[in-house]
Protein backbone atom coordinates (compact mmCIF):
# COMPACT_ATOMS: atom_id res chain seq x y z
CA UNK A 1 0.00 0.00 0.00
CA UNK A 2 1.25 3.44 -0.58
CA UNK A 3 1.62 4.27 2.88
CA UNK A 4 4.27 1.06 3.34
CA UNK A 5 6.44 2.90 0.72
CA UNK A 6 6.42 6.49 1.67
CA UNK A 7 3.25 7.92 0.46
CA UNK A 8 3.22 9.74 -3.00
CA UNK A 9 3.81 13.00 -3.34
CA UNK A 10 2.73 13.29 -6.92
CA UNK A 11 -0.02 11.46 -9.25
CA UNK A 12 -0.51 10.89 -12.84
CA UNK A 13 -4.00 11.77 -14.84
CA UNK A 14 -4.45 10.74 -17.96
CA UNK A 15 -7.30 12.24 -19.65
CA UNK A 16 -9.53 10.60 -22.24
CA UNK A 17 -7.80 11.81 -25.20
CA UNK A 18 -4.49 10.37 -23.36
CA UNK A 19 -3.01 13.66 -22.13
CA UNK A 20 -1.02 12.81 -19.00
CA UNK A 21 -0.58 15.07 -16.56
CA UNK A 22 1.37 15.28 -13.37
CA UNK A 23 -0.68 16.92 -9.74
CA UNK A 24 0.37 17.04 -6.28
CA UNK A 25 -1.40 14.25 -3.95
CA UNK A 26 -2.72 16.59 -1.78
CA UNK A 27 -4.32 18.83 -4.75
CA UNK A 28 -5.98 15.86 -6.50
CA UNK A 29 -7.46 14.41 -3.86
CA UNK A 30 -10.01 16.78 -3.58
CA UNK A 31 -11.58 14.89 -5.86
CA UNK A 32 -13.53 12.05 -3.82
CA UNK A 33 -13.03 9.49 -6.78
CA UNK A 34 -8.99 10.33 -6.39
CA UNK A 35 -9.25 10.47 -3.10
CA UNK A 36 -11.05 6.93 -3.24
CA UNK A 37 -8.05 5.70 -5.28
CA UNK A 38 -5.50 6.91 -3.28
CA UNK A 39 -6.51 5.48 -0.09
CA UNK A 40 -7.47 1.97 -2.07
CA UNK A 41 -3.71 1.83 -3.19
CA UNK A 42 -4.13 1.70 -6.83
CA UNK A 43 -2.86 5.51 -7.40
CA UNK A 44 0.68 4.17 -7.94
CA UNK A 45 0.36 4.74 -11.70
CA UNK A 46 -1.47 6.68 -14.39
CA UNK A 47 -4.77 7.16 -12.86
CA UNK A 48 -6.54 6.77 -16.23
CA UNK A 49 -10.01 9.23 -16.12
CA UNK A 50 -12.15 8.22 -19.20
CA UNK A 51 -14.67 10.37 -19.02
CA UNK A 52 -12.52 13.67 -19.08
CA UNK A 53 -10.81 15.01 -22.13
CA UNK A 54 -7.77 17.04 -21.54
CA UNK A 55 -8.84 20.67 -21.97
CA UNK A 56 -10.96 20.22 -19.41
CA UNK A 57 -8.47 18.11 -17.37
CA UNK A 58 -6.18 21.12 -17.26
CA UNK A 59 -9.07 23.04 -16.26
CA UNK A 60 -9.29 21.14 -12.99
CA UNK A 61 -6.00 20.51 -12.36
CA UNK A 62 -5.45 24.80 -12.46
CA UNK A 63 -8.23 24.71 -10.15
CA UNK A 64 -7.15 21.68 -7.89
CA UNK A 65 -3.61 23.80 -7.55
CA UNK A 66 -5.45 26.80 -6.95
CA UNK A 67 -8.19 26.17 -4.14
CA UNK A 68 -5.55 23.79 -2.37
CA UNK A 69 -3.10 26.96 -2.08
CA UNK A 70 -5.20 28.78 0.01
CA UNK A 71 -5.66 27.85 3.87
CA UNK A 72 -8.87 27.08 5.22
CA UNK A 73 -10.52 30.60 4.96
CA UNK A 74 -14.40 30.28 3.10
CA UNK A 75 -14.44 34.47 1.63
CA UNK A 76 -11.07 33.74 -0.11
CA UNK A 77 -11.98 29.76 -1.68
CA UNK A 78 -15.34 31.47 -2.81
CA UNK A 79 -13.21 34.87 -4.16
CA UNK A 80 -11.00 32.22 -5.96
CA UNK A 81 -13.76 30.05 -7.92
CA UNK A 82 -15.60 32.93 -9.00
CA UNK A 83 -12.55 34.39 -10.47
CA UNK A 84 -11.62 30.89 -11.91
CA UNK A 85 -14.96 30.55 -13.67
CA UNK A 86 -15.08 34.35 -15.05
CA UNK A 87 -13.43 34.22 -17.90
CA UNK A 88 -15.32 30.69 -18.92
CA UNK A 89 -17.95 30.29 -21.60
CA UNK A 90 -20.58 28.07 -21.31
CA UNK A 91 -19.37 25.13 -23.16
CA UNK A 92 -15.74 24.87 -20.76
CA UNK A 93 -18.64 25.49 -17.66
CA UNK A 94 -21.00 22.40 -19.71
CA UNK A 95 -17.37 20.14 -19.55
CA UNK A 96 -16.67 21.28 -16.16
CA UNK A 97 -19.90 20.15 -14.81
CA UNK A 98 -19.44 16.72 -16.54
CA UNK A 99 -15.83 16.46 -14.89
CA UNK A 100 -16.71 17.77 -11.68
CA UNK A 101 -19.27 15.61 -11.42
CA UNK A 102 -17.34 12.57 -12.44
CA UNK A 103 -14.21 13.29 -10.26
CA UNK A 104 -16.97 13.78 -7.30
CA UNK A 105 -15.89 17.62 -6.56
CA UNK A 106 -18.62 18.84 -4.95
CA UNK A 107 -17.27 22.31 -4.19
CA UNK A 108 -16.28 22.86 -8.02
CA UNK A 109 -19.92 21.22 -9.03
CA UNK A 110 -21.63 23.93 -7.19
CA UNK A 111 -19.66 26.44 -8.17
CA UNK A 112 -20.09 25.97 -12.00
CA UNK A 113 -23.74 24.74 -11.21
CA UNK A 114 -24.49 28.40 -9.89
CA UNK A 115 -22.34 29.91 -12.61
CA UNK A 116 -24.69 28.34 -15.03
CA UNK A 117 -27.23 29.33 -13.56
CA UNK A 118 -26.25 32.83 -13.24
CA UNK A 119 -25.66 32.58 -17.03
CA UNK A 120 -29.70 32.27 -17.31
CA UNK A 121 -30.25 35.58 -14.68
CA UNK A 122 -33.23 37.77 -15.93
CA UNK A 123 -32.68 36.42 -19.81
CA UNK A 124 -35.76 35.43 -21.47
CA UNK A 125 -37.32 32.13 -22.43
CA UNK A 126 -36.21 32.32 -26.37
CA UNK A 127 -32.66 33.66 -25.15
CA UNK A 128 -32.10 30.57 -22.56
CA UNK A 129 -33.29 28.05 -25.79
CA UNK A 130 -30.74 29.66 -28.19
CA UNK A 131 -27.91 30.11 -25.84
CA UNK A 132 -28.30 26.72 -24.69
CA UNK A 133 -29.37 25.03 -27.80
CA UNK A 134 -32.41 23.44 -26.81
CA UNK A 135 -35.63 22.85 -28.77
CA UNK A 136 -38.98 24.53 -27.92
CA UNK A 137 -41.17 21.32 -27.55
CA UNK A 138 -44.27 23.16 -26.57
CA UNK A 139 -47.11 23.08 -28.59
CA UNK A 140 -48.18 27.05 -28.35
CA UNK A 141 -51.47 26.26 -26.75
CA UNK A 142 -49.19 24.05 -24.10
CA UNK A 143 -46.94 27.14 -23.48
CA UNK A 144 -49.73 29.31 -23.22
CA UNK A 145 -51.27 27.41 -20.33
CA UNK A 146 -47.92 27.11 -18.12
CA UNK A 147 -47.66 30.60 -18.71
CA UNK A 148 -50.93 30.83 -17.47
CA UNK A 149 -50.17 28.70 -14.28
CA UNK A 150 -49.48 30.33 -10.87
CA UNK A 151 -49.91 33.25 -12.63
CA UNK A 152 -50.26 35.21 -9.51
CA UNK A 153 -46.37 34.82 -8.67
CA UNK A 154 -44.48 37.87 -8.56
CA UNK A 155 -46.97 40.16 -9.92
CA UNK A 156 -46.83 43.65 -9.08
CA UNK A 157 -43.14 43.08 -8.06
CA UNK A 158 -40.56 45.87 -9.00
CA UNK A 159 -37.43 44.98 -10.66
CA UNK A 160 -34.38 47.43 -10.69
CA UNK A 161 -33.14 48.66 -13.62
CA UNK A 162 -29.44 48.43 -12.30
CA UNK A 163 -29.71 44.88 -11.51
CA UNK B 1 3.49 -0.76 -5.23
CA UNK B 2 2.47 -1.00 -8.40
CA UNK B 3 -1.21 0.76 -9.41
CA UNK B 4 -2.02 -1.78 -11.53
CA UNK B 5 -5.21 -0.74 -13.21
CA UNK B 6 -7.23 -3.76 -12.23
CA UNK B 7 -7.51 -2.48 -8.26
CA UNK B 8 -8.57 0.61 -9.69
CA UNK B 9 -12.53 0.02 -9.56
CA UNK B 10 -13.51 3.82 -9.44
CA UNK B 11 -12.38 4.61 -12.79
CA UNK B 12 -14.90 2.32 -14.59
CA UNK B 13 -16.30 0.83 -11.22
CA UNK B 14 -19.99 0.93 -10.19
CA UNK B 15 -19.52 4.06 -8.14
CA UNK B 16 -18.73 6.37 -10.10
CA UNK B 17 -21.35 9.50 -10.55
CA UNK B 18 -22.24 9.15 -13.79
CA UNK B 19 -20.52 8.32 -16.77
CA UNK B 20 -20.37 10.34 -20.19
CA UNK B 21 -19.42 8.95 -23.53
CA UNK B 22 -17.76 10.85 -25.65
CA UNK B 23 -15.22 9.99 -28.58
CA UNK B 24 -11.66 10.19 -27.51
CA UNK B 25 -10.09 12.93 -29.51
CA UNK B 26 -13.42 14.61 -30.13
CA UNK B 27 -13.84 18.41 -29.47
CA UNK B 28 -15.90 19.57 -27.10
CA UNK B 29 -19.69 20.07 -28.65
CA UNK B 30 -20.96 19.51 -24.82
CA UNK B 31 -24.85 21.44 -24.47
CA UNK B 32 -26.96 21.95 -21.56
CA UNK B 33 -29.44 19.33 -23.45
CA UNK B 34 -26.08 16.15 -23.08
CA UNK B 35 -26.20 17.29 -19.33
CA UNK B 36 -27.83 14.35 -17.24
CA UNK B 37 -30.76 15.03 -15.39
CA UNK B 38 -29.46 15.24 -12.17
CA UNK B 39 -27.19 17.88 -13.27
CA UNK B 40 -30.10 20.11 -14.92
CA UNK B 41 -31.53 19.74 -11.20
CA UNK B 42 -28.47 21.25 -9.97
CA UNK B 43 -27.94 23.81 -12.47
CA UNK B 44 -31.98 25.35 -11.97
CA UNK B 45 -31.74 24.50 -8.05
CA UNK B 46 -29.24 27.75 -8.22
CA UNK B 47 -31.74 30.08 -10.07
CA UNK B 48 -33.49 32.39 -8.68
CA UNK B 49 -37.32 31.87 -8.03
CA UNK B 50 -38.29 34.47 -10.59
CA UNK B 51 -36.16 33.70 -13.14
CA UNK B 52 -37.87 30.06 -12.72
CA UNK B 53 -41.10 31.20 -13.15
CA UNK B 54 -40.40 33.50 -15.79
CA UNK B 55 -37.68 31.38 -17.86
CA UNK B 56 -36.87 28.14 -16.76
CA UNK B 57 -40.09 26.43 -16.48
CA UNK B 58 -40.77 27.71 -20.53
CA UNK B 59 -37.91 26.59 -21.39
CA UNK B 60 -39.21 23.29 -22.31
CA UNK B 61 -40.52 20.09 -21.10
CA UNK B 62 -38.13 18.75 -19.24
CA UNK B 63 -37.49 21.50 -17.31
CA UNK B 64 -41.01 22.22 -16.67
CA UNK B 65 -41.12 18.40 -14.99
CA UNK B 66 -37.60 18.85 -12.93
CA UNK B 67 -39.04 21.70 -11.69
CA UNK B 68 -42.19 20.28 -10.57
CA UNK B 69 -41.37 17.77 -8.73
CA UNK B 70 -41.45 17.51 -4.80
CA UNK B 71 -38.05 16.99 -4.26
CA UNK B 72 -36.87 19.57 -6.26
CA UNK B 73 -38.83 22.17 -4.10
CA UNK B 74 -37.69 20.14 -1.20
CA UNK B 75 -34.00 20.55 -1.97
CA UNK B 76 -35.21 24.87 -2.81
CA UNK B 77 -36.19 25.12 0.28
CA UNK B 78 -33.42 23.22 1.98
CA UNK B 79 -30.86 25.67 0.34
CA UNK B 80 -33.00 28.96 1.15
CA UNK B 81 -32.13 30.85 4.27
CA UNK B 82 -34.84 31.90 6.92
CA UNK B 83 -34.00 35.96 7.80
CA UNK B 84 -35.88 38.69 9.01
CA UNK B 85 -37.43 41.18 6.24
CA UNK B 86 -37.76 44.59 7.41
CA UNK B 87 -39.59 47.29 4.98
CA UNK B 88 -39.78 50.93 6.00
CA UNK B 89 -43.22 52.36 5.14
CA UNK B 90 -41.24 54.66 2.53
CA UNK B 91 -40.51 53.87 -1.15
CA UNK B 92 -37.47 52.15 -0.07
CA UNK B 93 -35.95 48.36 -0.88
CA UNK B 94 -36.48 45.76 2.15
CA UNK B 95 -33.54 44.91 4.26
CA UNK B 96 -32.74 41.24 4.70
CA UNK B 97 -30.98 40.42 7.76
CA UNK B 98 -29.68 36.53 8.28
CA UNK B 99 -27.40 34.71 9.98
CA UNK B 100 -24.42 33.36 7.56
CA UNK B 101 -22.02 30.95 9.81
CA UNK B 102 -22.73 32.49 12.73
CA UNK B 103 -22.09 36.05 11.03
CA UNK B 104 -25.29 38.47 11.08
CA UNK B 105 -25.30 39.80 7.16
CA UNK B 106 -28.02 42.53 5.72
CA UNK B 107 -28.49 43.30 2.27
CA UNK B 108 -31.26 45.12 0.94
CA UNK B 109 -33.13 43.34 -1.48
CA UNK B 110 -33.16 44.36 -5.23
CA UNK B 111 -36.77 44.87 -5.43
CA UNK B 112 -39.42 47.27 -3.86
CA UNK B 113 -42.24 46.02 -2.02
CA UNK B 114 -45.39 47.75 -3.01
CA UNK B 115 -47.57 49.06 -0.11
CA UNK B 116 -47.26 47.50 3.28
CA UNK B 117 -45.56 44.10 3.89
CA UNK B 118 -48.41 42.11 5.60
CA UNK B 119 -47.18 38.84 6.37
CA UNK B 120 -44.47 36.40 4.95
CA UNK B 121 -43.62 32.94 4.95
CA UNK B 122 -41.32 30.61 2.62
CA UNK B 123 -40.71 32.91 0.13
CA UNK B 124 -44.02 34.51 -0.39
CA UNK B 125 -45.20 38.07 0.85
CA UNK B 126 -48.60 39.30 0.89
CA UNK B 127 -49.04 43.14 0.34
CA UNK B 128 -51.96 44.14 2.20
CA UNK B 129 -53.54 46.65 -0.15
CA UNK B 130 -54.28 43.16 -1.89
CA UNK B 131 -55.03 40.94 0.64
CA UNK B 132 -56.68 41.87 3.95
CA UNK B 133 -55.27 38.94 5.75
CA UNK B 134 -52.50 36.48 5.99
CA UNK B 135 -51.12 33.01 4.56
CA UNK B 136 -48.83 29.84 5.26
CA UNK B 137 -47.15 27.82 2.89
CA UNK B 138 -48.11 24.23 3.33
CA UNK B 139 -45.60 21.42 2.23
CA UNK B 140 -46.49 22.30 -1.25
CA UNK B 141 -49.21 24.76 -1.69
CA UNK B 142 -49.45 28.23 -0.05
CA UNK B 143 -52.27 29.19 1.35
CA UNK B 144 -54.17 32.13 2.34
CA UNK B 145 -56.50 32.66 5.59
CA UNK B 146 -58.65 35.90 5.88
CA UNK B 147 -60.41 36.41 8.72
CA UNK B 148 -63.97 38.78 9.01
CA UNK B 149 -66.78 39.50 10.54
CA UNK B 150 -70.14 37.56 9.95
CA UNK B 151 -73.00 40.41 9.48
CA UNK B 152 -75.69 36.89 9.48
CA UNK B 153 -76.54 36.74 13.33
CA UNK B 154 -75.72 39.24 16.65
CA UNK B 155 -73.08 39.22 17.72
CA UNK B 156 -71.22 39.31 15.00
CA UNK B 157 -68.28 36.86 15.60
CA UNK B 158 -65.17 37.01 13.85
CA UNK B 159 -64.68 33.65 11.31
CA UNK B 160 -61.99 32.21 9.62
CA UNK B 161 -61.44 31.00 5.82
CA UNK B 162 -58.85 29.65 3.88
CA UNK B 163 -57.91 29.42 -0.03
CA UNK B 164 -55.10 27.66 -1.69
CA UNK B 165 -53.15 30.42 -3.48
CA UNK B 166 -53.52 30.04 -7.57
CA UNK B 167 -56.10 26.37 -6.69
CA UNK B 168 -59.49 27.60 -5.15
CA UNK B 169 -61.53 30.07 -6.64
CA UNK B 170 -63.83 30.03 -3.14
CA UNK B 171 -62.73 30.34 0.37
CA UNK B 172 -63.32 27.34 2.70
CA UNK B 173 -64.68 28.27 5.98
CA UNK B 174 -62.69 27.06 9.34
CA UNK B 175 -64.32 26.46 12.11
CA UNK B 176 -64.23 28.97 14.90
CA UNK B 177 -66.87 27.47 17.04
CA UNK B 178 -64.63 26.00 19.57
CA UNK B 179 -63.16 29.31 20.39
CA UNK B 180 -63.71 31.25 22.91
CA UNK B 181 -65.62 34.58 22.27
CA UNK B 182 -62.57 36.21 23.56
CA UNK B 183 -60.66 33.91 21.54
CA UNK B 184 -62.49 35.03 18.67
CA UNK B 185 -61.73 38.56 18.80
CA UNK B 186 -58.46 37.69 18.68
CA UNK B 187 -58.61 36.88 15.00
CA UNK B 188 -58.64 40.87 14.07
CA UNK B 189 -55.32 41.18 14.67
CA UNK B 190 -52.26 40.48 12.48
CA UNK B 191 -51.32 36.27 12.47
CA UNK B 192 -47.89 35.35 12.78
CA UNK B 193 -46.75 32.21 10.53
CA UNK B 194 -44.62 29.19 11.36
CA UNK B 195 -44.02 26.18 9.22
CA UNK B 196 -47.34 25.10 8.57
CA UNK B 197 -49.23 27.14 11.06
CA UNK B 198 -50.66 30.68 11.69
CA UNK B 199 -50.71 31.99 15.09
CA UNK B 200 -52.78 34.83 16.20
CA UNK B 201 -52.00 36.51 19.51
CA UNK B 202 -52.87 39.96 21.01
CA UNK B 203 -49.99 42.06 22.82
CA UNK B 204 -52.22 42.31 25.97
CA UNK B 205 -53.42 39.31 25.81
CA UNK B 206 -52.88 35.82 27.30
CA UNK B 207 -54.68 33.60 24.74
CA UNK B 208 -52.65 31.83 21.19
CA UNK B 209 -55.48 31.10 18.60
CA UNK B 210 -53.18 28.33 16.63
CA UNK B 211 -54.30 27.32 12.91
CA UNK B 212 -52.73 24.22 11.37
CA UNK B 213 -52.52 24.72 7.98
CA UNK B 214 -52.30 21.41 6.58
CA UNK B 215 -55.73 20.01 8.41
CA UNK B 216 -57.29 23.87 8.46
CA UNK B 217 -57.96 22.92 12.19
CA UNK B 218 -58.13 26.38 15.00
CA UNK B 219 -57.09 25.62 18.05
CA UNK B 220 -57.10 28.06 21.18
CA UNK B 221 -54.45 28.01 24.07
CA UNK B 222 -53.06 30.00 26.93
CA UNK B 223 -49.79 30.94 27.95
CA UNK B 224 -48.42 29.35 31.41
CA UNK B 225 -50.31 31.52 34.28
CA UNK B 226 -48.62 34.68 35.80
CA UNK B 227 -47.53 36.06 32.76
CA UNK B 228 -51.00 37.91 32.13
CA UNK B 229 -50.38 41.68 33.49
CA UNK B 230 -46.88 42.00 32.02
CA UNK B 231 -46.17 43.22 28.64
CA UNK B 232 -45.78 40.16 25.95
CA UNK B 233 -44.05 40.20 22.42
CA UNK B 234 -45.11 37.37 20.62
CA UNK B 235 -42.41 36.70 17.58
CA UNK B 236 -42.32 34.11 15.11
CA UNK B 237 -38.98 32.60 14.86
CA UNK B 238 -39.90 30.74 10.99
CA UNK B 239 -40.14 27.17 12.60
CA UNK B 240 -41.75 28.25 15.89
CA UNK B 241 -43.74 30.53 18.20
CA UNK B 242 -41.95 32.25 20.82
CA UNK B 243 -43.54 35.10 23.45
CA UNK B 244 -41.02 37.63 25.17
CA UNK B 245 -41.79 38.46 28.51
CA UNK B 246 -40.32 41.83 29.72
CA UNK B 247 -39.24 42.14 33.12
CA UNK B 248 -37.65 45.34 32.95
CA UNK B 249 -36.59 47.38 29.98
CA UNK B 250 -33.64 45.48 29.41
CA UNK B 251 -34.40 41.69 30.35
CA UNK B 252 -36.79 39.49 28.59
CA UNK B 253 -38.12 35.99 29.62
CA UNK B 254 -38.29 33.51 26.76
CA UNK B 255 -40.77 30.96 26.05
CA UNK B 256 -41.61 28.69 23.26
CA UNK B 257 -44.75 26.78 21.92
CA UNK B 258 -44.80 23.59 19.85
CA UNK B 259 -47.37 24.27 17.28
CA UNK B 260 -48.41 20.48 17.45
CA UNK B 261 -49.37 20.28 21.21
CA UNK B 262 -49.56 24.22 22.40
CA UNK B 263 -47.35 23.19 25.39
CA UNK B 264 -45.31 26.32 26.36
CA UNK B 265 -41.20 25.61 27.46
CA UNK B 266 -39.15 28.08 29.02
CA UNK B 267 -36.31 28.78 27.01
CA UNK B 268 -33.97 31.14 28.23
CA UNK B 269 -33.61 34.92 29.71
CA UNK B 270 -32.11 37.55 28.02
CA UNK B 271 -30.57 39.91 29.82
CA UNK B 272 -28.74 43.46 28.80
CA UNK B 273 -29.00 45.56 31.57
CA UNK B 274 -24.84 45.15 31.80
CA UNK B 275 -25.00 46.54 28.21
CA UNK B 276 -26.88 49.47 28.94
CA UNK B 277 -24.03 51.55 28.40
CA UNK B 278 -22.35 50.47 25.53
CA UNK B 279 -26.19 50.47 23.79
CA UNK B 280 -26.47 54.58 24.68
CA UNK B 281 -22.96 55.35 23.48
CA UNK B 282 -24.12 53.71 20.42
CA UNK B 283 -27.84 55.51 20.05
CA UNK B 284 -25.43 59.01 20.62
CA UNK B 285 -23.06 58.32 17.99
CA UNK B 286 -25.81 57.33 15.78
CA UNK B 287 -28.89 59.75 16.29
CA UNK B 288 -27.13 62.70 17.92
CA UNK B 289 -28.07 64.73 20.93
CA UNK B 290 -31.63 64.68 19.75
CA UNK B 291 -32.28 61.61 20.91
CA UNK B 292 -32.01 60.58 24.69
CA UNK B 293 -31.40 57.10 25.08
CA UNK B 294 -33.17 56.96 27.92
CA UNK B 295 -36.19 57.97 26.42
CA UNK B 296 -36.51 54.83 23.64
CA UNK B 297 -38.13 51.76 24.09
CA UNK B 298 -36.36 48.51 23.29
CA UNK B 299 -38.71 45.87 21.40
CA UNK B 300 -37.85 42.20 20.71
CA UNK B 301 -38.87 42.48 16.59
CA UNK B 302 -37.49 39.02 15.95
CA UNK B 303 -34.86 36.04 15.40
CA UNK B 304 -32.25 35.10 12.74
CA UNK B 305 -31.96 31.43 13.22
CA UNK B 306 -33.68 31.07 16.82
CA UNK B 307 -30.29 31.76 17.47
CA UNK B 308 -30.37 35.67 17.22
CA UNK B 309 -32.43 38.01 18.99
CA UNK B 310 -33.11 41.25 16.84
CA UNK B 311 -33.98 44.35 19.00
CA UNK B 312 -35.32 47.53 17.83
CA UNK B 313 -34.76 50.87 19.72
CA UNK B 314 -38.15 52.14 19.11
CA UNK B 315 -37.94 54.53 17.81
CA UNK B 316 -35.11 55.01 16.32
CA UNK B 317 -33.19 52.77 13.18
CA UNK B 318 -30.83 51.36 15.81
CA UNK B 319 -31.00 47.53 16.54
CA UNK B 320 -29.54 45.47 19.24
CA UNK B 321 -28.61 42.13 17.51
CA UNK B 322 -28.16 39.45 20.76
CA UNK B 323 -26.57 36.38 20.18
CA UNK B 324 -28.43 33.95 23.06
CA UNK B 325 -25.95 31.12 23.31
CA UNK B 326 -22.70 33.10 22.80
CA UNK B 327 -24.37 36.15 24.89
CA UNK B 328 -22.62 38.14 22.31
CA UNK B 329 -24.07 41.45 21.62
CA UNK B 330 -23.90 43.78 18.31
CA UNK B 331 -25.28 46.89 16.90
CA UNK B 332 -26.74 47.81 13.91
CA UNK B 333 -27.89 51.38 12.60
CA UNK B 334 -30.72 50.71 9.35
CA UNK B 335 -29.48 52.27 6.46
CA UNK B 336 -33.54 53.49 5.71
CA UNK B 337 -34.75 57.62 5.32
CA UNK B 338 -38.08 56.37 7.27
CA UNK B 339 -37.98 54.98 10.70
CA UNK B 340 -41.48 53.49 10.61
CA UNK B 341 -40.35 49.66 10.27
CA UNK B 342 -42.02 46.29 9.92
CA UNK B 343 -39.96 43.44 10.94
CA UNK B 344 -41.32 39.74 9.24
CA UNK B 345 -39.51 36.55 9.37
CA UNK B 346 -38.59 35.36 5.59
CA UNK B 347 -37.73 32.73 3.69
CA UNK B 348 -35.28 33.76 0.28
CA UNK B 349 -32.96 32.12 -2.09
CA UNK B 350 -29.53 33.64 -1.88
Amino acid sequence: MAAETGTPTTLTLKSNDDELFSVAESAAILSVTIRNMVEDGCAGGVIPLDNVDGKTLASVITYMNGISAIPADEEKKKSYRDKFLSDKDFETLADMVLAANYLNMSCLMDAVSAKIAQVMEKKSVGWVRRKFGIENDYTPEEEAAVKEEHKWTFEGVETDDDN
Amino acid sequence: MVGSKSNCVYVNGSNRPYYHRRCKGKISSTNIESLPDELVFDILLHLQSEDIHRGARLVCKKWYNTVRTRNFRCARLRNSTVGLLIHSSGDERPIFLTLEKGRVEMSKLSYKIPGRVWTSCNGLILDYEVMRDAYAAASMEYKVAQTFSSRLRYPFVRGCAILTVGVDKFWRHVDTENLSPIGREILRGIPLTTEGYFHWTHREGTRVLTLNVETEIITETLVPNGYGKKTKYYLSTGRSLTLLIACSGFSWEVLKMKSETGEWTKLTKVDLKARKCEFEQFVRECCGPVVQPSSLVIKPVGWLDEEVLVLNAFPTLVCVLYKVRAQEIEFVELDFDDDDLNFQVHRIRM
